[in-house]
C-alpha cells in the first residue's frame, strides 16, 4: 500500500483565463519544471472530453505519465466544461477558446515553446475550433482522438436512435424560447434532463444533462462551432487524428471526411492513423497511441 | 506561490489510493522530513457537495496546515463531481473509501489521523468517526473538524426546498423515492433515474438555484430515512475531540443548528467539543487565514 509510485514533478496550477474563469491544470515534467521548460522541449496540452477532467478514467489520466515514461512532458487543463460545466450553466463551449489560450500563455510564460495540442472526444472539438481561430508559432501541431465530425450532429443522431424524452427538436424549440434571439447574453437558463438520450431506459447512465445554454453552443443545430467539419478546414497547423479501430461512439468516416476537407483546404500535413485494439479511448492500447503521438512529436518539434 | 499572469500553484500533489478495483483520487502534501513528524496528526479533508479536491474550500487550507508543520490529504469520495448526478455517489458507500484512504496514511507510518470536512465533508467525517468509533481498534482516529456541517443535511434540505417552493416538493420527491426503496405489495421496484429540483435554493429556474439528484443518491444523502448524514445522530458517538467551526452569516445553516450540534456532542459526555463561530458565510471566502488559525490553534493544542 505504501508504494504508491508519486511523480516527483508533478505540479497543480491555477490559471485564470481573460475572463477570469478559474482553469486547473496538471503540470507533469520530466524534471523540475523550471529546468525543464526550455524553448526546444517539446510538451503537450492535453484537453479533457465530455463530463471529463484530468484525472478521469482512460486517456486524460494515462496520457501524462505514460509520456512520461518516454522522455516528454505534458499539461493538462480541466477547461469550463470540465466535469459539471454542461450542468451547471458555466460550460459554454464557444468560450472554451480562452482557456485554451490561457494554458497556452502559461506555458510560453514558463518558456515551453514547442507546443503539441491534444484534444479527445470533445477535447477534439474545443481544440479543432481553437486552432481554427488562433496563430501561435509556439504551437506545432495538434492530435484529435476520437474526434466527432460535428458534436450537434451526433447528438441528434444518438437522441434520435434511443427516442430521447424530449426529443432534439422539442430541446431545440423549448431553448429558442427561453433563450430568445441572443442565446449567449440570455439572462434566462434552466438545467433540463435528456431522459434515453444514450440507451433504451430512463436510468442514470443513459441520461444526459444539460443547461438550455450549455446545450444550445455544444449540441444545438446553431452550434457551428461546435461541428468540426466547418471549421478544420481552416486550420493551417500540422493535424493528426487518431481513432480506436473498435470505437463505437465515431462511425469510420468521420475522421476521414474530416481529413478530406482539411486536405482539400490547402493543409497538406493530415494523418490518420487507426489503432488497434482500441475502443474510443486510444490508451486501450498505449504502446500504438504513444507510438503515434511521439512520432507526430519529432516530426514536428523544432 | 504565486506565479505572475494569474497563476497559483496548489500545495501537494496528485496521488490515487488503490480502492476495490477502483481507486481513490487524493491531493497529498506530505511535508514529513523526519520520522518524529509521524507522530504529529494528519489532517485528512472531505470536500463540500459537489465538491472536488481542487474547489475553492479546499483550496487554502493544505499549504496553510503545512506551514504550520501538518501534512494533509484532501480526496475526492464518491460524492465528488457527478457523483450524485448519475447515482453512484451514495453517502454511506463513502466510508469505505475513506477506510481506505486511512490505511494508507497508516502505511506510511501516520499515527494519527484527524478527519475534517466541510459542509458535506463535514458531516461525512462526523459519520466517519462515529462508525470508527472503538478506540482499540482505531486508536489512530484521533480527532474530527466539521466546517459548516448541517445539524442534519434532509432537514437542512426540506426546510430550504419549503423556504423557496422547490418544484418538485420534497414530499413528492420522498413518494417518488419510495416507490423505488419501498415498493407496494406486488409493485415492481421503480428504477433509479435523474431528478431536477428547480428553486431549490433560491427563487429561480436558473441553474444556481437548482438541484439534481438521481432517486438513490437523494435517497441517501437528503431523504428522511436517511440516517449518515444526520450528524446529531452520529455526534454523540464520537469519543474523541470535536472542533466544530461555524460561519455567523452561513447562508444555509440556521445558527440554533450549530449550537444544537456542539450541545448533543457534549451530552454525550464528550470532553473535547470546541465550538468557534467565526464572521464568515457557508464558504468563508475571504475568512480562510482566520478559519486555519482557529484549526492549527485547536490542533497544536490538542495534539
Amino acid at each position: 500500500m505504501s508504494k504508491i509510485k508519486v511523480h516527483e514533478h508533478q505540479y497543480l496550477f491555477r490559471l485564470k483565463a481573460e475572463d477570469d474563469f478559474p482553469i486547473s491544470t496538471l503540470l507533469v515534467t520530466r524534471k523540475n519544471y523550471k529546468k525543464d521548460s526550455f524553448p526546444n522541449t517539446p510538451i503537450l496540452l492535453q484537453i479533457h472530453g465530455l463530463l471529463g477532467h484530468f484525472l478521469a478514467r482512460g486517456t486524460p489520466r494515462l496520457l501524462p505519465h505514460a509520456l512520461l515514461e518516454k522522455g516528454f512532458s505534458s499539461m493538462s487543463i480541466n477547461t469550463r466544461l470540465a466535469s459539471a460545466g454542461q450542468i451547471n450553466g458555466q460550460g459554454i463551449f464557444d468560450d472554451t477558446i480562452k482557456d485554451i489560450d490561457a494554458a497556452i500563455d502559461f506555458l510560453k510564460h514558463l518558456n515551453y515553446k514547442n507546443i503539441f495540442i491534444l484534444g479527445y472526444s470533445l477535447g477534439a472539438a474545443m481544440l479543432v475550433n481553437w486552432a481554427a481561430n488562433r496563430h501561435d508559432k509556439a504551437v506545432k501541431g495538434i492530435i484529435l482522438e476520437g474526434g466527432h465530425y460535428s458534436i450537434p450532429d451526433s447528438w441528434k443522431k444518438d437522441f434520435g436512435k434511443w427516442k430521447s424524452k424530449p426529443s432534439y427538436e422539442e430541446i431545440y424549440k423549448k431553448a429558442k424560447s427561453i433563450l430568445g434571439k441572443d442565446p449567449y447574453n440570455s439572462p434566462n437558463d434552466e438545467t433540463f434532463v435528456v431522459y434515453q438520450s444514450r440507451g433504451p431506459s430512463k436510468e442514470p447512465l443513459n441520461s444526459e444533462i444539460f443547461t438550455y445554454k450549455t446545450w444550445w453552443f455544444m449540441s444545438g443545430p446553431e452550434a457551428y462551432n461546435a461541428m468540426s467539419y466547418r471549421q478544420i478546414g481552416k486550420i493551417k497547423l500540422p493535424i493528426l487524428m487518431i481513432r480506436g479501430m473498435h470505437d463505437f461512439l465515431v462511425e469510420d468516416w468521420e475522421p476521414e471526411a474530416l481529413a478530406e476537407i482539411a486536405c482539400e483546404s490547402g493543409n497538406k500535413d493530415v494523418k490518420i492513423v487507426d489503432i488497434p485494439e482500441a475502443r474510443h479511448d486510444c490508451m486501450e492500447n498505449s504502446d500504438e497511441t504513444l507510438k503515434a503521438i511521439i512520432k507526430m512529436i519529432a516530426k514536428y518539434s523544432t | 506561490m504565486v506565479l505572475s499572469m494569474k497563476v497559483e500553484l496548489y500545495s501537494g500533489t496528485v496521488i490515487s489510493v488503490p480502492f476495490n478495483h477502483h481507486k481513490v483520487d487524493a491531493r497529498f502534501y506530505h511535508i514529513a522530513t523526519h520520522k518524529n513528524h509521524l507522530n504529529k496528526p494528519v489532517i485528512l479533508r472531505l470536500h463540500g457537495i459537489l465538491g472536488n479536491l481542487l474547489d475553492e474550500t479546499e483550496h487554502f487550507l493544505p499549504g496553510i496546515l503545512a506551514k504550520k508543520g501538518y501534512s494533509s490529504i484532501t480526496i475526492n469520495t464518491l460524492l465528488a463531481n457527478l457523483g450524485l448526478f448519475f447515482g453512484f455517489g451514495i453517502f454511506d458507500d463513502a466510508m469505505k473509501q475513506i477506510d481506505a484512504v486511512c490505511d494508507f496514511l497508516r502505511s506510511i507510518g501516520f499515527k494519527k489521523i484527524v478527519l475534517a470536512g466541510h459542509g458535506l465533508g463535514g458531516a461525512m467525517a462526523i459519520r466517519y468517526a462515529a462508525l470508527r468509533n472503538d478506540p482499540l481498534k482505531y486508536p489512530d482516529i484521533v480527532g474530527v473538524i466539521a466546517i459548516a456541517t448541517p445539524h442534519s443535511i434532509p432537514d437542512m434540505t426540506r426546510r430550504i426546498w419549503e423556504k423557496f417552493g422547490s418544484k418538485p416538493k420534497y414530499d413528492e420527491v420522498y413518494q417518488k423515492a419510495k416507490l423505488l426503496f419501498q415498493p407496494k405489495s406486488g409493485q415492481e421496484a421503480a428504477k433509479d433515474e435523474i431528478i431536477v429540483i428547480k428553486r431549490a435554493h433560491g427563487r429561480t429556474n436558473a441553474p444556481h438555484h437548482t438541484e439534481i439528484y438521481t432517486l438513490k443518491t437523494w435517497w441517501a444523502l437528503a431523504g428522511p430515512e436517511a440516517e449518515g448524514p444526520k450528524a446529531y445522530k452520529n455526534i454523540s458517538r464520537i469519543k474523541v475531540p470535536i472542533l466544530l467551526v461555524y460561519g455567523s452569516k452561513d447562508e444555509y445553516i440556521e445558527s440554533h443548528e450549530f449550537t444544537q450540534l456542539a450541545e448533543t456532542a457534549k451530552k454525550s459526555g464528550n470532553k473535547h467539543v470546541a465550538h468557534v463561530c467565526l464572521d464568515a458565510k457557508h464558504t468563508f471566502d475571504g475568512k480562510h487565514d482566520k478559519l486555519a488559525e482557529v484549526i492549527v490553534e485547536w490542533l497544536n493544542a490538542k495534539f
